[in-house]
């Protein structure tokens, strides 16, 4: 995982508490079970983001064109790569 | 940060979907607005490490001179100077 589990669960707390102190949610059940479900979505969204970057990378490694990792040109084509991978998974 | 920004939208999305589908939250706002501020709130956080290094580099420019002239190990002070405001300010990175 790309994030420490202290992290993410930090990051969960961060964001539960946000949601709660600006009124923008109310709770129908348990805070805890809330918060668990948070971290648990959080991991579930961030393995997808790990299979999507493996994706694109293979995708790029695929070109008979070599492009630098970092390069404006590889950026370039690893974020609309990605975009379109989201789409297909999220419909965003 | 050390996920890439583009994932951000889609973390907000997927745990705000689900806590709905599960019925744990009722919205109080609209919501392109809770997404919107779940992406900020998770984003923000993300972005401690980012911050931090930038005012770390900032502190070691004041010193530029001194770590020249005794030829000390910038990345060791970057590192010892960033593990301090980490411990100082509670952070978790």
């Amino acid at each position: 995982m790309m994030l420490s589990e202290e992290k993410i669960t930090h990051t969960s707390h961060v964001l539960f508490n946000g949601l709660i102190n600006k009124g923008l949610i109310k709770l129908k059940v348990e805070e805890q079970e809330v918060r668990r479900e948070i971290k648990r979505s959080f991991i579930q969204a961030l393995k997808i983001g790990e299979a999507i970057d493996e994706i694109v990378r293979r995708k790029l490694q695929s070109f008979s064109k070599k492009i630098i990792e970092g390069s404006p040109e590889w950026n370039v084509l690893y974020n609309k790569f990605f975009e379109e991978e989201e789409k297909k998974r999220f419909g965003r | 940060m050390r996920i890439p920004k583009s994932w951000v939208p889609y973390i907000a999305n997927k745990i705000i979907e689900n806590l709905l589908k599960k019925d744990m939250i009722e919205m109080t706002v609209p919501k392109e607005q809770l997404l919107e501020e779940a992406e900020k709130l998770i984003l923000d956080e993300l972005m401690v490490e980012d911050r931090l290094n930038e005012e770390v580099r900032e502190l070691l420019k004041k010193y530029e001179a001194e770590i020249e002239r005794d030829k000390l190990d910038y990345r060791k002070l970057f590192e010892m100077t960033k593990q301090k405001l980490v411990k100082q300010r509670n952070l978790v990175l």
